[in-house]
């Protein structure tokens, strides 16, 4: 059905890696992210890899790997603990590794990337994002609106992750769930960024729409 | 029909053409149902065959410019069966490729006289592995069903494998269980009592039309009998040994059976004697009454066959144990002298060769006993219900989709995501290289999606061909991929006028997931 494959295409975003300044691993609980980027490291893709993230909002700590917990049963604080160690089991150098531990979302994610980047006075025009499948639309939405005023190109190479990817997501209630809740998201956060409702929903006056942006 | 006759010999030949005329027209009926009904039931038991024969005929002649032309095809499929069934029947254990090399290594250096060098010869195991596997696919045995007008295939596989835990597991499959079991059938039931037990049901339920087609059976199963003491009796005058073996293997097959089907032919035709007493009684003529008339006799003659086939087994048992006393009289009688076997014993200096005789003298207590005063408990022992049956309710047929279509339809499916991803990036650039879809793959797909068979046979199908034009291949499709890339196309449109080719990069390898190595493809888009 049409409808189904222009939500997929919304959604699910892949692009060709190139090569770049740095990988990006947003904050995550699922390892595949994180082999996505070391893969691409181990392919000369790129010289760094920041991970990003505390634990979710909402969450006074990590909880742990979402899968593979005999594998990754380290104390981890955050998750960019967890993907460190994720990215380090598969050969990446602990030196090519960058640690944002602060971000409890993915607007965060992007802010305090942004941040890091600046204080560590590097010069990036083309970086790599390794996220989850379902959540390629919404990160590049971050992301290039939080650089949006820099000329940095964001290329998506997400892994698929909890058995959701652009070819079964219809087929169960959680993909359903979580790829709907994707689009809801999107639209909802976009309107924020716009200016026309607040985080929370709530509309705003007209006069202060666009500011956001 | 209706004959005017003046004289009563003429009305007499004209009833003998009227009985002749039906008596043909039953036999016919016989013959039709025999033919053309059963085929199907035939053919679906023949398939059980059909990898055998296939695999006899194709042997290994082909292999090797004939090298090992001297193993003999027959016994390593029976042998492998066997094997089989062993492992997962009687075990309960699946088959590893491992186990079965193993299994053949063995079998090459004991019963072909292989060296040890010789049998460490992995490809010829390899090649008979894939025979006996069909190289995956079923055998297919197509034939013509004159029932439907049609033309039906079978398939039949003999070892079935699935993956798991990354590892390939074989089972024998059961149409071949069921083969192996029939080359060496142990007939626990006569023929022809079965039919006389269904020829008494048909007497009792006044179906003589039906009866005198259980006659038919009978009398082609005396038929067979009297054919194979023929051929015991010619191969006893030319082996006696061999001959004895059979004719034994014979009387234990079927002759023991006699009397009880000397019984059911008598209860039969009393039974058949009622029916025409009573029908005269009743004063019934017409087409029932010939009926009656022509199971009683078919019944007389076939009980007459029968008691010849008798007479001519007793002949021929007659024959055999002359032949016996003759060849024994011709051969040193073997003869066991218990003192000279003792002081051989003594000789050798070894009391293990003591067991051979007291063993038999250990032998399980044969004369089983059963304690009288059971027999009240014999007497009151109720059967449990669920041993009582199960009311079976007439099934209905189902439609039958086999594994070979199932893994059909998911390449189907498989290779046109695989395909819109290629034709998605031709689209958009003038060319893609392999090494940059397995990228967009792995990150499309999970990740097990370049571990994937279906991945892999998808790029030897796209190998196939050096060009591709879609808007030809939507209309035209000549292999199985673009058998696919058509559905898929006409499905999908917004591809139309693409057209691409393949360059191979043997220079540039692709590794993937540290495992597989491949020489990487450069996909161009092409105006011509």
């Amino acid at each position: 059905m049409k409808f189904l494959r222009d939500i997929t295409e919304f959604i699910f975003l892949e692009d060709l890696p190139e090569k770049a300044d740095l990988i990006i691993v947003p904050g995550n609980t699922w390892p595949q992210p994180a082999r996505r980027a070391a893969a691409l490291y181990h392919e000369g893709m790129a010289p760094y890899i920041v991970v990003s993230g505390r634990y979710s909002k909402g969450q006074q700590t990590f909880a742990g790997a979402a899968c593979e917990g005999d594998r990754y049963k380290g104390a981890y604080m955050t998750e960019a603990d967890f993907l460190t160690d994720v990215l380090i089991r598969e050969g990446v150098p602990e030196t090519a590794v960058l640690q944002e531990r602060k971000a409890e979302f993915t607007l965060e994610n992007a802010r305090y990337i942004r941040r890091l980047l600046e204080e560590k006075k590097m010069t990036v025009k083309k970086a790599l994002i390794c996220c989850q499948a379902f959540h390629a639309r919404r990160c590049r939405m971050y992301f290039e609106y939080v650089f949006q005023d820099t000329d940095v190109e964001f290329l998506m190479c997400p892994a698929v992750t909890q058995g959701i990817s652009r070819c079964s997501w219809m087929e169960s209630q959680k993909g359903l769930d979580t790829v709907l809740g994707e689009l809801r998201r999107c639209g909802e956060q976009f309107a924020w960024m716009c200016g026309h409702q607040d985080r929370n929903g709530v509309p705003v006056p007209e006069r202060n729409v666009h500011q956001n942006l | 029909m209706v004959f005017l006759c003046r004289n009563a010999m003429c009305i007499r030949t004209c009833e003998k053409i009227i009985n002749d005329r039906q008596e043909k027209k039953v036999d016919n009926y016989i013959l039709m149902n025999d033919m053309v009904q059963a085929h199907e039931e035939r053919m679906m038991h023949l398939k059980r065959y059909y990898p055998f024969f296939r695999l006899m005929d194709s042997g290994l002649s082909q292999y090797r410019d004939g090298a090992y032309e001297r193993l003999d095809m027959s016994y390593i499929v029976l042998a492998v069966l066997r094997f089989f069934i062993e492992a997962n029947h009687f075990h309960d254990q699946p088959v590893y490729y491992e186990d079965y090399r193993q299994f053949m290594a063995k079998l090459l250096v004991r019963d072909f006289d292989f060296t040890e060098e010789e049998a460490e010869n992995d490809e010829l195991y390899q090649y008979i592995f894939d025979k006996l596997c069909n190289e995956g696919r079923p055998f297919e045995l197509n034939y013509y069903d004159p029932a439907a007008h049609q033309q039906k295939m079978l398939r039949v596989r003999l070892i079935e494998s699935e993956l798991k835990d990354q590892q390939v597991l074989y089972r024998i499959s059961s149409d071949a269980v069921a083969f192996y079991l029939d080359t060496k059938e142990v007939r626990e039931e006569s023929h022809i009592s079965v039919a006389q037990l269904l020829l008494e049901k048909m007497i009792k339920a006044q179906n003589f039309k039906g009866g005198l087609e259980v006659i038919g059976r009978i009398n082609m199963e005396v038929g067979r009998l009297m054919e194979e003491r023929h051929e015991i009796q010619t191969l006893l005058n030319r082996h006696v040994t061999e001959g004895l073996k059979a004719l034994e293997n014979y009387h234990d097959r079927l002759m023991k059976w006699f009397s009880e089907e000397q019984r059911l032919f008598a209860s039969n035709m009393a039974l058949s004697a009622r029916a025409v007493q009573k029908m005269e009684a009743d004063r019934i003529t017409g087409e029932a009454a010939e009926e009656v008339h022509r199971l009683d006799t078919a019944l007389k003659n076939a009980m007459k066959r029968h008691e010849e086939l008798m007479h001519a087994y007793m002949q021929m048992q007659k024959a055999g144990d002359e032949a016996l006393a003759k060849a024994k009289r011709t051969r040193f009688r073997p003869a066991v002298d218990l003192i000279d076997v003792g002081q051989r014993m003594i000789k050798a200096d070894d009391p293990e060769l003591l067991t051979h005789l007291v063993l038999p003298l250990m032998a399980p207590k044969i004369r089983k006993t059963f304690p009288v005063s059971r027999v009240d408990d014999l007497l009151l022992y109720k059967p449990e219900e669920s041993s009582a049956g199960e009311p079976v309710e007439k099934g209905r047929e189902q439609m039958y989709v086999y594994e070979d279509e199932v893994a059909e339809e998911r390449m189907k499916d498989n290779f046109g995501y695989l395909l819109r991803v290629l034709l998605d990036q031709l689209k958009q650039k003038k060319e893609v290289t392999l090494a940059q879809l397995n990228y967009l793959y792995a990150m499309k797909f999970p990740d097990q999606v370049l571990e994937n068979g279906d991945y892999y046979a998808f790029l030897v199908h796209l190998s196939q061909k050096e060009r591709y034009d879609l808007d030809t291949i939507k209309e035209h499709p000549d292999t199985f991929l673009e058998e696919t890339m058509s559905e898929f196309l006409k499905v999908n449109p917004g591809y139309e006028g693409l057209k691409f080719r393949l360059n191979y990069l043997p220079d540039e390898t692709i590794s993937i997931l540290e495992r597989f190595e491949m020489s990487n493809i450069r996909f161009e888009r092409t105006e011509e």
